[in-house]
């Protein structure tokens, strides 16, 4: 099941907020047309188009939102698309660390 | 005395021990009581007291001269606690320092010693001193290696020699390097070096859970909770723990699953606090998915999942998916749950856009649930209960009438209605697709989908003068909508060929003169209105005019096979007898190969084009499969196609068989001649046919080819259009339709082998197969029935088997499936059955599957006698005797209800 093919966030790619509205996200598609354009960036517009797609009218809107959800994807899609990092923190959290007996 | 000194009771123990020394003073007293001191000396300096601990030391020393050669590391632990690093380390000037207090300094060095900047800048020891210039390589190495990625041969660190006092500190540099470098192998061995009674060893459990290792110590210290969080790398180990659980849920055991399930938990409690509630909501519905029951998790989650909208929205989610029939029911009522809970939680309002989307859903559900099913459903609830007015009651739920009105109430738009038409036209009552078809003309004024449906609901109610009205307004919103060009041809044609039903060729003249100017008609269709015109003429006995529209029929087509067929469709259509209308059977060994295969391909593509979809003739069947079959005659891929549909309408299914063998070594249009197999194949290999299904579902998909899958999806969901109309319970497993890619090839390349028409289970071949899979095939172990269970003499009985369900009303044919899927053995049941006819019904229920009996005990509960019961199932098991399946018993029949006369689709 699914079998889960996770796509990435199209609001996230847009760069818009979950509750914007039609035309908010449509200046963000135009916006990202530029900055993707089709003989460019092929692969980048293809992105931004299927998400303008999901998310064009506000019927389409709630249609993805419902039934985007895999509850058989992986756990840790909790977290989101952002994946884990190892931040730098300098010496001296590592120090505290080696303060205490 | 020593259990005070042990549980760090040090106060109590120096006073208890000088009251001893002071009453028996013995050399053994005074070891005590030095060991008492000493205890507490080093507790004072446990907790920062540095000044008291250097006070009492010395007044030991001054009253016990003796302990300060063997107190010397205590001494250089107290003056380290000072932070008098310069003194303390002072002794190394001296070349000739003992190496016995060298080696003491050393150890509290590496002990105690955490501030290397402040080591490295001791003034005590001369320029260029080894410890220092170690002190300060380390120190510069610590911030680079926390700082940015590095390198391990920028890391060489000279100046710290093994032996160093230090040397633990390189070891957790090359380890902290390694962590963030990803190479976690690395830093785990380079940890193992870490001398365990060093600073640095304080760091390894704590790196040790960011390196996500399984039972790691849990970080109580705030400084090591604080690191994890600011590395962020605990969220490392809680995505470890969740691996390790996805692991589990895999592999579907029951004991891993719920233990991983709490280090999961455990984990998101110890990192990620905030994502609890998600995570706990995720984990039960994956646990629900393998079979675990609410409560038997509840414990390891910690407490149960939130029951918000969005946990119902995953809970609806995961039964609709799931593919089996009971969970597709339960999914719509999780619907309704998340739609009121989301109501409450104003995610939308009732009646709105996202109100309609969702019950526009809910209602394609409902229609797939089948109506027992729903009914038992409702007996268990109160079917008119409803909390708030936005609530639906159960038995709205259940209806997909009801909830399309919502959704189309919520939501009016054409997609909507359209899918209500849909459902509304596969009712008993035209009466409900008009009426669906009026509210969908009321609230989309300009479409004209709903304008053409009354159009053919008139026309088939006879109703000729209503349905062109129909027409007509259609034509006014939109008369250049290929649509309504294409209802305006079938309802002319209907037209003309009603008056060829009543023998009235002159008005149906006129009506093909109307054809001739919607078609303007050339090519091809000046072909299909001189066929029209050659029935006019031998309906009237004039035989020049039937002579010479045929030989320009012939002209326009090409292939007099074409044109016969296309006037035998026409005959037919109209319910003629071919006598009347002057048409003679085609001889056909007057004829090559490839012009009746050329020509009936042609005929039927035009056939389809004007919606006369033409029939093949009986006495043809064998002679165009040996055709097909034959490489030297050319066929392209619409003209297989058409062939194959062709021959699934008149009821050739080893003719379309041998299309889609064709066809599928040709390649280049699989997901259409795999539909064709499936279609083809004969009942008692449902799993095969489900495969090819899958399989070409799957293809189309790919392809983006959206109608085909519709086609595929209707197929596979138990509606199928095939001509042994099989199968009606065919839910798929959890897994759902889709196909991995390696089994999606594994199933072409077993079809493109498969050259002969599978034999029924009673024929299956001396390997064991089943329908031509080997048994040791992958495929062969999602065969419905597992050749291992059933051994060669069982197979009469299995084909048996296969009679018996078909010949079953659908309730219990249904039941009976379910029952199956769910683990009982036909062999049982039909060994029951058979045996069963001198029994007593009791005794017969006894050996059926529980579902099955329940069925039957409702049957009597609502009426049938016991001898009614036992008299329909030995007559359901009596008609194997006439060595026809079922199968084949209903080709036969449709044959003599309707001889002569082809299924027309949705003209007639």
């Amino acid at each position: 099941m699914e079998k889960t093919n996770l796509l990435p966030d199209p609001w996230e790619l847009l760069g818009v907020a979950r509750e914007a509205g039609d035309e908010q996200i449509r200046a963000a598609y135009l916006r990202k047309l530029k900055q993707f354009p089709p003989d460019r960036n092929p692969a980048e517009f293809e992105q931004v188009r299927d998400a303008y797609e999901l998310l064009r009218d506000r019927r389409q809107r709630f249609r993805y939102f419902l039934f985007s959800t895999d509850p058989l994807a992986p756990l840790d899609s909790v977290f989101g698309s952002a994946s884990s990092q190892r931040n730098f923190v300098g010496p001296e959290p590592w120090l505290e660390v080696l303060k205490e007996k | 005395m020593r259990e005070l000194i042990e549980g760090k009771h040090s106060k109590a123990a120096v006073e208890t021990a000088k009251e001893l020394h002071k009453r028996h003073p013995t050399p053994s007293s005074e070891a005590l009581l030095m060991d008492a001191y000493q205890a507490r000396i080093r507790s004072l300096m446990e907790h920062g007291m540095s000044i008291e601990a250097r006070s009492l030391l010395n007044l030991v020393i001054q009253r016990f001269p003796p302990v300060r050669t063997r107190w010397e590391q205590l001494v250089l632990e107290v003056r380290m606690q000072e932070g008098n690093l310069d003194e303390f380390v002072a002794p190394f000037t001296d070349p000739n320092l003992d190496p016995f207090l060298r080696e003491k300094i050393e150890t509290v060095i590496r002990q105690r010693v955490f501030d290397l900047t402040a080591l490295a800048q001791v003034s005590s020891l001369p320029p260029g001193h080894g410890l220092p210039e170690a002190a300060k390589a380390l120190t510069a190495a610590l911030k680079a290696v926390t700082s940015r990625p590095t390198d391990e041969a920028d890391l060489f660190l000279s100046e710290v020699s093994r032996r160093s006092p230090l040397g633990s500190w390189k070891a957790l540099i090359h380890a902290i390097a390694a962590f963030y470098r990803r190479d976690d192998t690395s830093c785990r061995r380079w940890l193992q070096t870490v001398r365990s009674d060093s600073v640095p060893a304080r760091l390894v459990p704590v790196m040790q859970v960011m390196l996500g290792s399984e039972g790691g110590v849990s970080l109580s210290s705030a400084a090591a909770q604080n690191l994890v969080a600011a590395i962020g790398a605990g969220e490392e180990a809680f995505r470890q723990a969740l691996a390790d659980l996805e692991t589990a849920l895999a592999a579907k055991k029951r004991p891993p699953i719920l233990e991983r399930a709490r280090a999961a938990m455990s984990a998101c409690e110890r990192f990620r606090p905030d994502l609890r509630d998600r995570l706990r909501q995720y984990i039960s519905v994956r646990c629900m998915v393998v079979g675990f029951r609410p409560n038997q998790v509840r414990r390891v989650l910690g407490g149960t999942p939130r029951n918000d909208a969005r946990w119902y929205q995953l809970m609806a989610t995961a039964l609709e998916r799931s593919g089996y029939l009971e969970s597709l029911a339960h999914s719509l009522i999780a619907w309704e749950t998340f739609r009121v809970v989301a109501l409450e939680e104003k995610w939308f309002a009732a009646e709105s856009l996202e109100d309609g989307v969702l019950l526009l859903h809910m209602a394609g559900l409902a229609a797939r649930v089948p109506a027992d099913l729903a009914e038992e459903l409702l007996q268990l609830a109160d079917p008119e209960d409803s909390v708030s007015q936005a609530e639906l009651t159960p038995r709205q739920l259940f209806s997909p009438d009801v909830l399309y009105a919502r959704a189309c109430a919520a939501d009016p738009h054409s997609e909507a209605f359209q899918f209500w038409l849909g459902w509304a036209k596969k009712q008993r009552d035209w009466r409900a697709a008009d009426q669906v078809a009026e509210r969908w003309r009321q609230a989309c004024g300009k479409d004209v989908a709903p304008l053409l449906w009354l159009m053919e609901s008139s026309e088939k109610r006879g109703a000729y003068q209503k349905s062109l009205k129909y027409l007509h307004q259609a034509e006014q919103l939109d008369r250049l909508n290929p649509e309504v060009r294409k209802a305006k041809l079938r309802l002319l044609l209907a037209d003309v060929l009603r008056h060829f039903r009543q023998r009235k060729p002159h008005l149906a003249k006129s009506g093909i003169e109307r054809i001739e100017s919607l078609l303007e008609p050339a090519g091809s269709l000046a072909a299909f209105t001189n066929a029209l015109r050659r029935i006019c003429a031998a309906l009237e006995k004039d035989h020049d005019a039937v002579r010479r529209h045929r030989a320009e029929a012939e002209g326009h087509l090409g292939n007099p096979v074409a044109a016969y067929v296309l006037d035998r469709g026409i005959v037919d259509a109209a319910v003629l007898a071919p006598e009347e209308a002057l048409l003679t059977p085609l001889d056909l060994s007057s004829h090559t190969g490839g012009t009746l295969v050329k020509g009936l391909a042609k005929a039927c593509l035009l056939g389809d084009s004007v919606g006369i979809p033409a029939a093949i003739p009986e006495n043809w069947k064998d002679r165009l499969r040996t055709c097909c079959m034959d490489p030297a005659i050319a066929l392209d891929t619409a003209e297989m196609l058409v062939l194959g549909e062709a021959a699934i309408r008149s009821q050739a299914p080893e003719l379309a068989f041998a299309v889609s063998v064709r066809g599928l070594a040709r390649g280049g249009a699989d997901a259409r001649f795999l539909f064709l197999r499936a279609r083809s194949l004969p009942p008692g290999v449902s799993e095969r046919r489900a495969d090819c299904l899958s399989a070409a579902l799957e293809l189309a998909h790919r392809e983006g080819n959206k109608d085909l899958a519709g086609k595929l999806l209707e197929e596979l969901r138990g509606r199928p259009g095939n001509m042994f109309e099989r199968d009606d319970f065919l839910a798929p497993g959890p897994e759902g339709y889709s196909m991995e890619t390696g089994f999606l090839n594994q199933v072409l390349a077993d079809e493109r082998a498969q050259k002969q028409y599978p034999m029924l289970a009673r024929h299956v071949p001396a390997s064991g197969g089943i329908a031509g899979i080997p048994v040791n095939h992958p495929r062969a172990k999602h065969a419905f029935y597992e050749p291992e269970e059933f051994p060669e003499e069982e197979e009469e009985d299995l084909a048996d088997f296969e009679d018996f369900l078909t010949n079953l009303p659908p309730k219990l044919r249904r039941e009976l499936t379910l029952a199956i899927a769910r683990g009982a053995s036909p062999e049982a049941i039909l060994k029951g059955i058979l045996s069963g006819r001198s029994r007593e019904l009791e005794s017969l229920l006894k050996i059926l599957p529980p579902e099955l009996a329940r069925e039957i005990r409702k049957a009597i509960a609502d009426g049938a006698t016991a001898e009614q019961v036992l008299n329909e199932l030995e007559a359901a098991v009596s008609h194997r005797d006439s060595g026809k399946t079922a199968g084949q018993r209903q080709m036969r029949n449709k044959g003599k209800s309707e001889a002569g006369r082809p299924q027309q689709g949705s003209l007639f």
